[in-house]
């Protein structure tokens, strides 16, 4: 097969030109409207912000940094923006089940103005009840009824009394009561006395006092009652005066409400309460132990009187249009409200005023936004939002309540309805998760908006980027760029996005290079940033984050970690490997080796022997097995035993981007053909030996080069990669300069036939008709060690020649 | 009239409790004796003698069987708090104090011993079972029949206050306002209720009192009254907010019974001279 041309300059980084922009720089361009490269997502966005029905809420996936949230609120805001303000809605209290606080909702901007209404009502009944109840009208009329009583109680003790006296017989009190005795001379007979008299008279006495004590009796059993009269009569009487005197203050209120029923069922039975419990406002109850200890309120105040307090939960007197609402830390507390305690006397009392809303309640009737990873994160958080979706209502219940962890005062508020988008914003992953393994997910979440990476790469998209650069520096107030700094920014982008062909949505990657651009230029005394002040950016990133890049590179030249980057070696190749930390990445070349020796056919991979081979990286060393297999030990034996490993490796292995190499350094130990150090190969190869694409080339053939360069660039070191790798490339400058002067060079292969030539300059070679291939081309010698090692096999598996004439005689005998 | 010994009759009521107070108020600042009575109702003790005698206590309406040792134990342990709570009252304040326990008809006995004092202090009523102003029988005895001064007491009274003198210009009058100038205290006032026809006869009788008041200091603020309707009295009197009342029964325009309305329906106490 032949051996590809190495890659020309052009192929390894994808120019911008920066001739192709009209302006001069960024100042220039207006801001830009909408967001850029997400057009799926956005579709999505609209789509689920359009449709009404049930359950169509979002998910807004992606990677953070792609712009998900400011996508998502601008279109957001635009759309809230044309729709109706939602009402208001705010907790009175509910008189016939105080634990159970009524939810009443008003046109919007109603409630603040209702709840100073009602203040104003309490403090006109404040001032009007008392002054009606010290009314001399009420007094008299009190008193006359008051009166009355008395006197009713005083004529029948009269009565009483009249009677004993007209039997001359006194009604007498006593220590402990009453009693009745006859008289003698106005004074109490003695008992002397009372035996002289005749029987009849005696009998009369004490049957007439009989009668007497039964009358009292009579008197005193009908006592309560009158006082329970009297009470009566009494109440009726206030109940009167209280209704005569607070119905214009109702009156006018039921005139401002008109209309709104809710409100006037309310005012009806605030009134019914207000007279019931006239005492509250004349201030003649004594004030409660608690109230006075628990230093709360101070007694006979109207503040006291809390019930008729008006507690708003959602006003929207201030909203235009839909609200749009974002919770930055959506515990349970927060998302769906929560009732609050005071402590008094030791336990924990609470009333309908200590409710307060959630951001589900100020995001009714419009939308809310939430990071998924943090609602998860919240206890309970993400059961009682689903719960609210599905139940379309937000039912407020104290967490510890639910959890049946107090047992103290609690309320039962009537659930406000709900009506309410959400936008949950999260990664892939979770985003997958929750689909699977959630299943009312999928049936309130039924909307993804999934937002990419990466972004297509073209003059009009060229464009984009240039106006967002410009939009960006408006908004965070840096320097404008020139063409030639956003034309790198572009490069930049392609490189960040791995693929020449596309650009980067990772916003937040780039808004940082703008941001660091910009002070560079600043710290340069400059007022536009130019490309070097870009450069100089990306270059102070890659000197923050080298410090490890910087001390491998360093063992390497030691030779602490021995790598050759000149010379040839029989089964010894230099390997690539990418190593992530934080945000940046590197490549470093990786010494691997192959040895043969006589064995049953097998591969080692010593890294998995070890358990420090991940499985893709078996599955790539099986492969290249199965490969050798198939085309040298089809229909021979395959008697050896190779063995594979990443010297100096510590750390574990993964990936198959090696096994390409790992199956040059096989061959070349086969074959016996030396491979030319100065070269560094990455690629995957399947069982076939075509090469496959690996991730990371950029930084592999970066990491190859520094080191080269360390040691001294000779103009033989190159890199091999797979070819359909080479749309990825966005090399640096310095390594496309040396490309270009010729000191560098880097291949595209697409079978392993082309490597191992270009590795070990020994054709291939190709098989003939019989099958056979040319003794010196690789594929012959590997054949011609396979054979030796196949009649090596057979001359150990034989016994010794003594024993084989023995035997032969051994059985002619038998 | 200078008071030397003032007589307290107490039984274990409420009423008397407001009689004590203010009999120890007024010794302290006349500086007189004081002398406590508790008279054990002979009637009582008769009643429980007596075979068929029942007991109905309140609010149960229950009857119960008295007998006499029973009766006897229940007054001599009233008798013993109100000598208790007499000579409690009495020593915290320093007063020359005894107290006496008789046997015998209430009023008769208390109007006997006030023979030997000087004034007579008394609640309204005892016990009663109905909440009434009216006074009870020993006091109205007591205003009609007593020899001596009777001040009939109010729970509310405030003895700080200036008293209140009806002067009608007689003799009686005089009397009266001679026991008034002993209540007030020197440097301080008493307002008079001139109780007369015409101007001239108001005019002469301030002068007759000014004269009678200038060496004791005594600030006295005037006031004419004449023919208006008891309850305008009353009114007047109640809204007037003195610490007491003084007259005397032998007034022309104030009969005994006109006093009795007067002691039922005042929201002061009222001082009957004699």
């Amino acid at each position: 097969m032949a051996i590809p041309n190495p890659l020309r300059p052009d192929d390894l980084r994808r120019r911008c030109n920066p001739d192709q922009f009209q302006f001069k720089s960024t100042a220039e361009l207006p801001d830009l409207e909408d967001i850029i490269g997400q057009e799926r997502a956005i579709e999505a966005i609209r789509f689920g912000i359009g449709i009404q029905h049930d359950g169509f809420n979002l998910f807004a996936l992606g990677p953070n940094g792609t712009g998900k949230f400011t996508a998502v609120r601008q279109y957001l805001t635009q759309k809230a923006a044309q729709q109706p303000t939602p009402q208001d809605w705010c907790y009175i209290f509910n008189f016939d089940q105080p634990h159970k606080p009524h939810a009443l909702n008003l046109p919007a901007g109603y409630a603040g103005k209702f709840r100073a209404a009602m203040r104003q009502l309490v403090e006109d009944l404040s001032t009007v009840l008392p002054s009606a109840f010290a009314s001399d009208e009420y007094q008299n009329q009190k008193k006359s009824i008051e009166e009355e009583f008395k006197q009713r109680e005083i004529q029948a003790l009269d009565d009483l009394k009249a009677r004993a006296q007209e039997h001359d017989i006194a009604f007498i009190r006593t220590p402990a009561g009453f009693a009745f005795a006859p008289l003698k001379n106005r004074e109490v007979m003695s008992p002397e006395e009372f035996m002289k008299l005749p029987a009849e008279e005696q009998k009369a006495v004490e049957t007439q006092i009989q009668e007497l004590q039964e009358m009292l009796q009579g008197i005193m059993r009908q006592l309560p009652q009158w006082q329970s009269e009297l009470q009566k009569r009494l109440k009726e009487l206030n109940a009167n005066v209280a209704v005569f005197t607070t119905t214009h203050l109702f009156d006018d209120l039921r005139q401002k409400y008109a209309g709104m029923d809710a409100v006037l069922t309310y005012l009806t039975a605030v009134q019914k309460d207000v007279v019931d419990n006239v005492d509250a406002f004349l201030g003649t109850e004594e004030p409660s132990m608690a109230a006075v200890l628990g230093g709360l309120e101070k007694p006979h105040s109207p503040q006291q009187i809390t019930r008729y307090q008006v507690n708003v939960i959602i006003d929207n007197g201030q909203t235009q249009g839909a609200p749009v609402v974002y919770e930055e830390k959506p515990a349970y507390n927060n998302l769906i409200g929560r009732i609050e305690h005071i402590s008094q006397m030791g336990a924990l009392i609470t009333d309908f005023t200590l409710i307060k809303p959630g951001v589900l309640h100020k995001a009714n009737g419009g939308y809310l936004i939430l990071d998924a990873r943090k609602v998860l994160q919240q206890p309970y958080a993400w059961e009682s939002l689903k719960h609210a979706l599905s139940a379309k209502e937000i039912r407020l219940e104290s967490l510890a309540q639910a959890a049946s962890l107090i047992n103290t005062v609690s309320l039962e508020p009537e659930p406000i309805p709900l009506e309410v988008k959400v936008v949950l914003m999260g990664d892939r992953e979770l985003y997958y998760l929750l689909h699977q393994y959630d299943p009312e997910f999928g049936e309130l979440f039924k909307v993804a908006a999934d937002f990419e990476d990466e972004m297509a790469r073209d003059d009009a998209s060229n464009l984009a980027y240039a106006q967002l650069i410009g939009t960006l520096a408006r908004k965070e107030e840096l320097r404008h760029f020139d063409r030639e700094a956003v034309a790198l920014i572009i490069e930049h982008s392609a490189r960040l996005a791995g693929n020449a062909g596309k650009l980067s949505t990772h916003m937040q990657s780039i808004s940082d290079l703008l941001r660091e651009a910009s002070y560079w230029a600043g710290e340069a005394g400059r007022e536009i940033v130019t490309q070097e002040d870009v450069q100089h950016g990306l270059d102070a990133q890659l000197y923050r984050h080298g410090r490890i890049r910087e001390r491998i590179q360093e063992a390497i030249i030691e030779d602490t970690i021995l790598i050759d980057t000149t010379g040839a070696v029989v089964g010894q190749i230099n390997g690539l490997a990418v190593y992530m930390m934080g945000m940046h990445s590197f490549g470093r070349p990786s010494r691997i080796t192959a040895r043969v020796r006589l064995g049953k056919g097998e591969v080692i991979d010593i890294e998995r022997q070890v358990e420090m081979g991940g499985p893709i990286h078996s599955k790539g060393v099986l492969i290249l097995s199965s490969f050798l297999g198939a085309r040298y030990a089809a229909e021979r034996p395959f008697s050896l035993s190779a063995s594979l490993v990443f010297e100096q490796s510590y750390s574990g292995v993964d990936g198959d981007s090696a096994s390409s190499a790992e199956l040059y350094a096989l061959l070349s130990a086969l074959s016996g053909a030396p491979i030319k150090q100065s070269f560094a190969v990455t690629g995957s190869v399947n069982q076939n030996g075509h090469v496959q694409a690996i991730g990371g080339v950029n930084e592999k053939i970066e990491g190859f080069y520094d080191l080269c360069r360390a040691t001294g660039i000779t103009g033989e070191q190159g890199v091999l990669i797979p070819e359909a790798n080479v749309r990825h490339l966005m090399l640096r400058h310095d390594v496309v300069e040396a490309v270009s002067d010729g000191r560098f060079h880097i291949y595209p292969i697409s079978h392993v036939d082309q490597g191992i030539e270009l590795l070990t300059g020994v054709p291939v070679g190709a098989a003939d008709d019989d099958g056979s291939y040319p003794p010196d081309s690789i594929n012959g010698r590997v054949v011609a060690y396979l054979d030796k090692l196949a009649e090596k096999q057979r001359a150990f598996a034989a016994p010794p020649p003594e024993a084989r004439q023995q035997k032969q005689e051994d059985d002619k005998n038998s | 009239m200078k008071i030397q010994r003032i007589l307290v009759a107490l039984d274990a009521s409420p009423h008397s409790l407001a009689a004590l107070d203010t009999a120890v108020d007024l010794a302290e600042r006349l500086d007189a004796e004081l002398q406590g009575l508790f008279v054990e109702d002979i009637n009582l003790l008769r009643l429980a003698q007596l075979p068929f005698a029942r007991e109905l206590r309140f609010p149960h309406s229950t009857t119960h069987k008295v007998d006499a040792p029973q009766m006897e134990e229940q007054l001599r342990g009233q008798a013993a708090q109100a000598q208790r709570l007499f000579r409690r009252e009495a020593e915290r304040r320093n007063i020359t104090h005894s107290f006496t326990v008789v046997r015998g008809v209430v009023a008769a006995s208390l109007l006997k011993a006030a023979l030997e004092s000087d004034l007579l202090v008394l609640g309204r009523a005892s016990h009663s079972l109905v909440r009434t102003e009216r006074l009870g029988s020993t006091a109205q005895t007591a205003v009609s029949q007593a020899e001596r001064s009777v001040l009939l007491v109010h729970p509310q009274a405030d003895l700080s206050r200036p008293p209140l003198l009806i002067y009608d210009g007689s003799t009686a009058a005089e009397r009266a306002l001679s026991m008034a100038a002993n209540l007030v205290q020197r440097n301080g006032r008493l307002y008079i209720l001139l109780y007369l026809a015409d101007a001239d006869a108001a005019q002469a009788a301030i002068d007759t009192i000014e004269t009678q008041l200038a060496p004791r200091n005594i600030e006295a603020v005037y006031r004419r009254l004449y023919g208006i309707q008891l309850q305008e009295l009353i009114d007047f009197i109640n809204d007037s907010e003195n610490s007491l009342l003084i007259l005397s029964d032998r007034y022309e325009q104030f009969s005994p019974v006109v006093i009795r309305q007067l002691a039922e329906k005042l929201t002061c106490p009222v001082l009957v001279v004699r």
